[in-house]
């Protein structure tokens, strides 16, 4: 890190934190708090939904994720843009219409209280342990650079995310939401050209594509169905849109963004616009892993990526005869690069060499003494502090930064609406002024940016971090999504069948989860298919309902 | 609390049915470039 790097990333997060509570002033009514008085334009609505799901994990993982597996994890998001239709047709409606501050609010006036207050407790348990992950993630960045522990860069980035979201509320959220994506679009094109730029002389782009396509990486569609492999085309529609129906349509996270809109109209044009923007966003953070991929076939990439693990296995006996197995099989790929990039070399001997680099890296980690090692997430971070230029460094950080802080200003921020709207308000003090709930809502947000301090300290050990995140939401979101389709699509599903569903589908999602080895995106399938079932058979067979006034 | 307008028509395409079409083709289209991608340069 250079004085131009610390320059950049500090001047970025103090115009975040600044502008934050600029626009936050005013939040003085409940209403202005959590629904920023429903007045907000398409435009905003949509770079706030676009920057909550693009967090700080989204660069870090995915780019190492391009890295080591290529671009297939792009299906992951290609079932989106059929969500987002669904939800602009069918639930923003119903959702403005109510008038509801949360989506769960919705379940009441269409059920009952129980099933209000189970859906809120998923959200809470699922969201809340979300939320730790996602500030997780930037303290790789700072452990890499710094070397500060983990704890110290959780409680700094917690702290300035809690100062202006507990001060403006979701104005706040959503104002800065838009300046952070103009930094993440910045930082990402500024990694994209610079990973080109550092590409050796006489290997051009097309050269670089090529490469990267004889290693396997540029591999965006895989038409093969099977149910245990988490990316292909079939998994990306199907699977990917019912998790983006669970996301948009019913987690109050970015439920909550489009409330915000001061129109119907507002509301499903600031989603169809993720529709159109969230796959080419995507494609071009894995490309920038791909190439960064292509760049470490010309730049020897170290043996780990982790700096504390390399120090560590650097002093087995083991290792001199694994590095020099590992050097030998660069050299061999390098060479065989270099005779692709020049039209007269075989993807053949590249993959050899290839699959003799990954054995050599396998046999290095299995010197860490940790049998789930897993480094994808130091990939994109040493190939920005090594090799990118003064200043682009800086920039490509506070996109990262600017990633975490959207995501859980948004998070803890929906958590604290559910709260005290869908728990507090409803169940423990019915009577109280709009002055009090205001104030419960600032130190609810404040609880829960505390809490994400904390769970934070557990994310060190789950692999590849956007990968555990939509693991942890699938095993919930099957049950929200289900109770969901319930109340939206069958006029005849009862409270009793909505509740008894909900725990029916979230008991065959946790056995698919610990019994099957299915991938956990058909988990999102599975679990509104037996909510649905078992909630309209409960609903035949149970007497009527008694409702909640 | 602004009133919310129902009947407001989308920016583009005349009726939001048509708008649902346009992002369906778009969708469409960019998994058709994806495969060509694919096939042209993952060898």
């Amino acid at each position: 890190m250079r004085p131009l790097d610390w320059a950049v990333l500090v001047a970025s997060l103090l115009f975040i934190v600044l502008y934050g509570l600029w626009r936050g002033r005013g939040s003085n009514t409940t209403n202005a708090y959590l629904l920023a008085g429903r007045t907000m334009p398409w435009y905003a609505m949509a770079l706030s939904i676009m920057a909550t799901q693009a967090s700080a994990i989204t660069f870090i993982s995915t780019t190492g994720q391009s890295y080591v597996d290529g671009m297939r994890f792009v299906q992951f998001y290609f079932g989106l843009p059929l969500a987002m239709i669904l939800i602009s047709a069918v639930a923003v409606p119903l959702f403005h219409r109510s008038g509801v501050y949360t989506a769960y609010e919705y379940l009441e006036r269409r059920f009952d209280a129980r099933v209000r207050a189970l859906a809120s407790v998923i959200f809470l348990i699922q969201r809340g342990l979300a939320v730790g992950l996602a500030l997780y993630a930037p303290a790789v960045v700072l452990t890499v650079i710094l070397g500060w522990p983990d704890q110290l860069t959780t409680f700094l980035m917690g702290a300035l995310v809690i100062a202006y979201t507990v001060y403006g509320g979701i104005q706040a959220v959503t104002w800065t939401d838009v300046q952070q994506m103009a930094i993440m679009l910045a930082g990402l094109l500024a990694a994209l050209v610079t990973a080109l730029w550092l590409l050796p002389p006489g290997v051009s782009p097309l050269d670089a594509l090529r490469v990267a396509g004889a290693a396997g990486r540029l591999n965006p569609v895989v038409w093969t169905f099977n149910p245990d492999d988490r990316y292909n085309v079939w998994s990306g529609l199907i699977g990917g849109m019912f998790l983006a129906l669970a996301y948009f349509g019913c987690d109050q996270s970015q439920v909550q963004r489009y409330l915000t809109g001061k129109s119907i109209a507002h509301s499903r044009i600031s989603l169809l616009f993720n529709a159109v923007a969230k796959i080419p966003m995507q494609f071009l953070i894995l490309l920038t892993g791909a190439l960064v991929f292509v760049f470490y076939v010309y730049q020897r990439p170290p043996i780990l990526f982790e700096p504390s693990d390399l120090q560590r296995v650097t002093s087995s006996s083991e290792f001199p005869a694994v590095e020099q197995r590992y050097n030998q099989a660069f050299d061999r790929r390098r060479a065989a690069a270099l005779e692709i990039a020049e039209g007269r070399g075989s993807t053949g001997a590249f993959r050899a060499a290839q699959n003799e680099l990954d054995a050599a890296r396998r046999h290095a980690a299995r010197l860490t003494g940790n049998p789930s090692y897993n480094d994808t997430n130091y990939i994109f971070l040493t190939f920005v502090t090594r090799y990118l230029p003064a200043g682009v460094v800086g920039l490509v950080l506070a996109a990262i930064f600017a990633a975490a802080m959207s995501t859980i200003s948004a998070e803890i921020n929906s958590l604290a609406t559910v709260t005290v709207i869908d728990i507090y308000k409803r169940h423990l003090r019915k009577d109280g002024s709009d002055r009090h709930y205001l104030l419960i809502s600032q130190l609810a947000t404040a609880f829960w940016g505390l809490y994400a301090m904390v769970t934070a300290q557990y994310g060190r050990n789950l692999g590849s971090l956007i990968e555990a995140v939509n693991m942890v939401g699938s095993l919930f979101y099957g049950g929200l999504l289900g109770v969901f389709v319930l109340a939206f699509f069958f006029p005849r599903a009862t409270a009793a069948g909505a509740f008894y569903g909900v725990l029916a589908g979230e008991a065959a999602i946790f056995a698919a989860h610990f019994t099957t080895s299915i991938s956990f995106l058909w988990y999102n399938v599975i679990g509104p298919l037996v909510v649905v079932a078992a909630g309209l058979a409960v609903s035949y067979l149970a007497p009527a309902p008694k409702r909640t006034p | 609390m602004q009133p919310h307008r129902n009947d407001e028509r989308p920016p583009f395409f005349s009726t939001w049915s048509r708008l649902y079409a346009a992002v369906v083709l778009y969708l469409a289209a960019v998994i058709s470039l994806f495969h060509w991608f694919t096939v042209s340069l993952n060898q």
